[in-house]
């Protein structure tokens, strides 16, 4: 069961804003879908692990030339100073 | 349909440039415009042409096999100083830094990048519909979906208007739009197709793979964009997976007792007594695990989802909404960029990973996850490939899934190999009719890990085609 007030929290924390009328839905649908999912916990029996991966590394050397990549990464960015993305201000007094 | 062994044999004759075979592509893309395969078609494809027709003149026979070939590429894979937006308005007017490696694989090989393909917002939906730019109608029916969330590449070949693109396939959307198409799609297994430059949606279910009208194609293709990587880090090599002539196909039938249209089943079981009479064997097999495939899918891919689109903060990329402060404005930039499904995918996932709730949910998934991966690897012991329908109906109309659990229930066929990692493959197996019009509907087959070739084998059969390794 998933009420408004866990659809709040859930969307602050996944920041995003949801309005009083969305809360609503998604309470309602979400629920349906957590109630649907809740099946796994029939599930026994013995596991494989799901992943067979290693952590792969590389040798730490031949760096490529510094700064070749930064004028493209900072184009995608809304905002950007020479050689800084530019965001609003974090801390805020009020 | 064309296909790409017709179209080599033109340009290695000399009876076609590659100029030539991009050109009626571009026009037949235009003139099929109003289904909306299509986000964009590239400009500027000249020196693409002119280093593919450079290599065929050179290279001749030796050149690569997709040299000169159109292809279409899903919006959720990079192509340097090429926009791309996994179907998003978060990211309109992205422009990629970077090719995708398989993206560069292709470039090398002289394969031309005809233009970036429809898909559901950040490849969430079955049906191409909750793509936030447009809608892509079906090549066959163009008043019902073309599938998803790789709708668009799939109907771009269902079209004819290339004989291959690339999707991506999270829980059956390659596969599955393949099947509403009437053409072929493959799942690789996971790690065979490097990730790298892929718009990331579960990142342990996410592959590339092929999208064509045949199956020689798809290997083809398979072959070129494959490959341990060194950008992807769960790429690997494979174990060489043996093919014999006569396989022993598994059919999990329990699956299949109810939700699944009659005619489509009678079209499976057709097909599966054809390949009986070629020698193949058909055994039952039990897969009670599969039956939760969905319940787990819909725990593990919004959670990874939810990790995954954290990212989009109108910091890095795509256009921000600017407000009194960071918080305020990460805010609006998600809630006005992101569609309703992405929005009820993030909460999803956040809800079962928040601490109350991880152990009942998202350990529990991974658990059942490896539970079935056990049982999967088990019935491999015993049958060479296993055989399901692709989908448990046709094409459906515009609308007719607006409920999200039974979107979901879509993907009752496809999502298991995703959660297993397994190879799966859909190829046409017939026509059904719904209003007087005739529908195609897939049949799709299972393999163990690294067991592309046994797919092939085996589809071909199914499909007629003259196919050795």
């Amino acid at each position: 069961m998933v009420d408004k007030e866990d659809v709040q929290r859930l969307a602050e924390l996944a920041r995003i804003n949801v309005t009083e009328e969305e809360k609503e839905t998604l309470a309602g649908e979400m629920s349906d879908i957590v109630d649907f999912v809740s099946q796994v916990q029939e599930i026994s029996g013995d596991a494989e692990p799901v992943l067979e991966h290693k952590n792969v590394m590389r040798e730490d050397g031949e760096p490529h030339e510094g700064g070749i990549y930064t004028e493209d990464l900072l184009k995608t960015a809304a905002t950007a100073k020479g050689k800084n993305i530019v965001v609003p201000k974090i801390v805020s007094n009020d | 349909m064309i296909n790409v062994d017709d179209i080599r044999a033109k340009l290695l004759s000399k009876e076609l440039s590659v100029e030539e075979v991009v050109a009626a592509a571009s026009v037949n893309a235009k003139a099929k415009e109003s289904y909306g395969a299509f986000l964009e078609l590239y400009d500027g494809l000249e020196d693409q042409i002119t280093y593919a027709q450079k290599l065929i003149d050179e290279k001749g026979e030796d050149a690569p096999m997709l040299c000169g070939i159109p292809i279409a590429l899903k919006d959720n894979l990079l192509v340097k100083g090429e926009t791309a937006t996994a179907g998003s308005q978060i990211l309109k007017g992205y422009t990629c830094p970077y090719d995708a490696t398989v993206v560069a694989k292709l470039r090398e090989q002289g394969a031309i990048f005809l233009g970036r393909t429809n898909m559901d917002e950040f490849a969430m939906g079955s049906s191409t519909e909750h793509s936030s730019w447009q809608k892509t109608l079906n090549p066959v029916d163009d008043t019902r979906v073309p599938g998803g969330s790789s709708g668009g590449s799939a109907a771009a070949v269902g079209l004819d208007i290339v004989p291959i693109a690339l999707g991506s396939d999270t829980g059956g959307s390659i596969r599955q739009p393949a099947s509403f198409c009437g053409i072929v799609g493959l799942k690789p297994t996971y790690g065979t197709v490097s990730r790298y430059g892929l718009m990331a949606l579960g990142s342990s279910l996410d592959q590339i793979g092929p999208l064509t009208t045949n199956v020689r194609d798809a290997k083809y293709l398979f072959d070129a964009v494959k490959g341990v990587d060194i950008k992807d880090a769960t790429t690997r090599e494979g174990n060489e997976v043996s093919v014999s002539k006569k396989m022993k196909i598994g059919v999990p039938r329990d699956l299949m007792k109810e939700g699944v249209d009659p005619d489509v089943l009678e079209h499976f079981e057709a097909s599966l007594e054809k390949l009986k009479s070629e020698g193949h064997e058909i055994v039952d097999v039990k897969f009670e695990t599969a039956k939760y495939g969905i319940p787990v899918y819909y725990i593990v891919m919004p959670a990874e989802a939810s990790a995954n689109l954290a990212r989009y903060d109108g910091v890095r990329f795509g256009p921000r909404v600017d407000a009194k402060d960071f918080n305020d404005s990460f805010s609006k930039t998600r809630t006005e960029g992101f569609g309703e499904e992405t929005r009820r995918r993030i909460l999803l996932g956040t809800y079962v990973l928040s601490s109350g709730y991880i152990d009942a949910y998202y350990n529990s998934a991974e658990k059942a996850r490896g539970v079935m991966r056990k049982e999967l690897s088990e019935i491999f012991e015993d049958v060479d490939v296993l055989a399901t329908p692709s989908t448990a109906g046709p094409a459906f109309k515009f609308g007719a899934k607006s409920d999200p659990l039974a979107m979901y229930a879509q993907d009752i066929f496809t999502v298991p190999a995703n959660l297993t990692g397994n190879p799966g493959i859909s190829v046409p197996m017939g026509e059904v009719e719904r209003d007087g019009v005739q529908l195609p509907v897939g049949i799709q087959f299972i393999a163990p890990h690294f067991g592309e070739e046994r797919l092939f084998t085996i589809a071909s059969e199914v499909t007629g085609e003259e196919y050795t390794k």
